[in-house]
């Protein structure tokens, strides 16, 4: 499983982990029952504080996209095929905007007034 | 050479060659056996001084236990391997050693019995058996098709860097590890072995009871190389087995690129967990099918079995390309 961060980002570190599984989920290389990678080997692996991936795992538990079991880490649930289905929508969905020349700020913020309508 | 032809050689220096062999060297020495007082000297020592009698039939027993089963497993490994795909250099190996050892043992088995003092003087007849065997097996070796190297190289272009930003860091963490199935096998293999073992130290008394620990330890060796952690991240490729050792390491400023490759566990590395492959190359095996395969500046290269290995590859290209800029 691929996870990007930028330490320059404004962004959290945890929600930026969160956001790099969730990508993972929405481009289909996660499926079903596999097992994300134990939290000390990412913390490790990206010199970041072990408790930082624990917490991006949790927002990911709480929004049920994983389960986290004592000994067995996190596992992905069958929720997953609906992040897929909606990766398939968003790159459409960004496409057709890059089309008419919106950029990324005015697309989340029409996304957003959908959400609230 | 036509495709009848080529499996025709393989199959008679694998197989026919040895087994016919072997079958002769049984039939004379049962019937040399016959001939034979009913005690004969059956052992030497290091020196080459007999201090075994026993009944002559234990020679061709012998030659019969050694010979059949090692012709079976090696030939029809090698039948199989080049079954499968073209005949590398290992099955050559295993075929060649089939005939080698099987000459070695017939040709001993036969002087000793052929020596008319029946085997006081066993060096000689080894040393002929040993030079007789090794020229036979050169032979063979040339009989055999060439080997093919380099199967499993580079069979997909060069996989496309991932862009990273400056300061960005990004891992790939994936755990590899060989079908449940193989693990219940092995896990039953130890459990016979070990009630062997029980067994023998019981009826043994006791006096041989840290042989006992021989099964605990191949399944450990065994396990250990059987699920691992690969890693890709700016210190490089790590694949470390799940029990901690052994670790397969490419520091970031060893890696040249990353590829995508197709392995045949069997015919390229002989087998599963860490393996030099004899076209050069270090794998880390656990199936067949899709391998993330790593090219060093210096030293040998390194293939592991992992699935999603083109976004490996992807990234390790991505932080190479990053790091020379």
């Amino acid at each position: 499983m691929l996870l990007r961060i930028d330490p320059a980002s404004p962004i959290p570190l945890f929600e930026q982990l969160a956001a790099s599984v969730r990508s993972e989920a929405s481009r289909g290389n996660l499926r079903s029952g596999d097992r994300l990678p134990s939290a000390r080997d990412v913390a490790d692996s990206l010199d970041i504080n072990v408790h930082t991936v624990l917490r991006a795992y949790q927002v990911l538990r709480d929004e049920g996209l994983v389960d986290l079991r004592r000994g067995r880490g996190a596992v992905v649930t069958e929720r997953v095929a609906h992040y897929s289905e909606l990766g398939e929508a968003i790159p459409r969905l960004v496409a057709s905007a890059k089309e008419i020349g919106l950029g990324a700020h005015t697309l989340t913020a029409m996304i957003r007034q959908e959400y609230d309508s | 050479m036509n495709h009848a032809r080529y499996t025709a050689r393989i199959l008679i220096v694998a197989l026919i060659a040895p087994l016919i062999l072997a079958g002769a060297a049984l039939v004379w020495s049962f019937s040399l056996a016959a001939r034979l007082p009913v005690r004969v000297v059956v052992h030497w020592d290091l020196a080459g001084h007999p201090n075994g009698y026993g009944s002559p039939f234990q020679f061709p027993i012998a030659l019969a236990s050694v010979c059949l089963p090692l012709i079976a497993i090696f030939g029809g490994a090698v039948v199989l391997i080049s079954h499968r795909g073209p005949l590398t250099p290992l099955a050559k190996v295993l075929a060649v050693t089939s005939i080698w050892v099987t000459l070695i043992v017939s040709l001993t088995v036969l002087g000793s019995l052929l020596d008319k003092n029946a085997g006081t003087d066993i060096g000689a007849w080894l040393g002929l058996a040993f030079a007789a065997a090794t020229v036979v097996a050169a032979a063979a070796w040339f009989v055999l098709p060439p080997g093919v190297r380099g199967v499993g190289g580079s069979v997909r272009p060069t996989v496309t860097p991932v862009a990273l930003a400056d300061g960005e860091r990004a891992s790939w963490i994936r755990t590899a590890s060989v079908s449940t199935g193989m693990i219940w096998a092995v896990v039953a293999v130890c459990a016979v072995i070990s009630a062997i073992t029980i067994f023998s130290t019981i009826a043994t008394g006791g006096r041989y009871w840290w042989f006992a620990f021989v099964p605990v330890f191949v399944l450990l060796v065994v396990l250990s190389n059987f699920a691992w952690t690969v890693r890709v991240d700016d210190r490089g490729l790590r694949i470390r087995s799940v029990l901690g050792i052994p670790v397969v390491h490419v520091p970031l400023d060893q890696v040249t690129s990353a590829d995508v490759t197709d392995v045949q566990a069997l015919s390229q590395y002989g087998g599963w967990g860490i393996r030099l492959a004899l076209n050069g190359r270090i794998g880390v095996i656990v199936r067949s099918g899709e391998a993330l395969e790593v090219h060093r500046r210096k030293g040998l290269d390194v293939v592991v079995t992992v699935d999603d290995a083109s976004s490996a590859a992807a990234l390790l290209n991505g932080l190479v390309k990053r790091s020379a800029s």
